[in-house]
């Protein structure tokens, strides 16, 4: 089963931000942006709001949604 | 995303309410017990751990939220959630071996029902402890 890519890492690294400020920014803890970082945890539409926000972006451009993804 | 809940907090005081309510049972099952010397020990260390508790379940509780938060992020919920249905299946399935082992063997049904609760917590807090580390 393919996955819900993302371009949280490199947008935060864009952005010079480390894994707990942008925590901080988006109100989860640390682990949980390690987690969406490494494809381990896809976020809730929320959270993947509130990271589209602090990117100054819109989701899908943070949240790739491949064909034939989740089943 | 914080979205606003207190189930960190409602689960300590889960923790506090449970843990006084088996210092109760230690110490109501104190006066069951034969051996004076025995019931006078089993008793005092009831209502020792009654009063020290709560202040213990306080400050572990502390010292593991070291962000001092009372909410709980997504990826908790969902480690919490899962740890829960590992948690609830386990408990399911060993329902008939405990209903078994205390029909059969009566004398020892309190020790079935103590092995019930120590296998049944202890998948709780083995997945929480696995899951926590997978992410």
């Amino acid at each position: 089963m393919k996955r819900l890519k993302n371009h949280v890492r490199e947008l935060r690294e864009a952005l010079g931000l480390t894994q707990a400020e942008l925590a901080k920014r988006t109100g989860v803890s640390r682990q949980a942006i390690n987690a969406i970082e490494t494809g381990k945890y896809d976020p809730s539409i929320w959270l993947a709001y509130a990271l589209a926000k602090t990117f100054g972006r819109a989701i899908e451009d943070v949240f790739v949604f491949e064909e034939g993804g989740r089943i | 995303m914080n979205r606003p809940n207190k189930l960190r907090k409602v689960y300590l005081w889960y923790l506090i309410l449970t843990g006084e309510l088996v210092c109760a049972a230690i110490i109501i099952c104190a006066g069951y017990v034969a051996d004076p010397d025995w019931r006078m020990i089993i008793r005092a260390a009831g209502i020792v751990g009654a009063v020290i508790a709560p202040a213990m379940i306080w400050v572990l509780y502390r010292w593991v939220r070291r962000d001092n938060s009372d909410t709980s992020d997504e990826l908790e919920q969902m480690v919490l959630i899962r740890s829960l249905a590992v948690t609830g299946l386990a408990s399911i399935t060993l329902i008939p071996v405990l209903l078994l082992l205390a029909f059969l063997l009566p004398a020892y049904a309190g020790f079935a029902v103590f092995g019930f609760t120590v296998v049944v917590w202890g998948t709780f807090k083995l997945t929480t402890f696995i899951l926590y580390r997978k992410y």
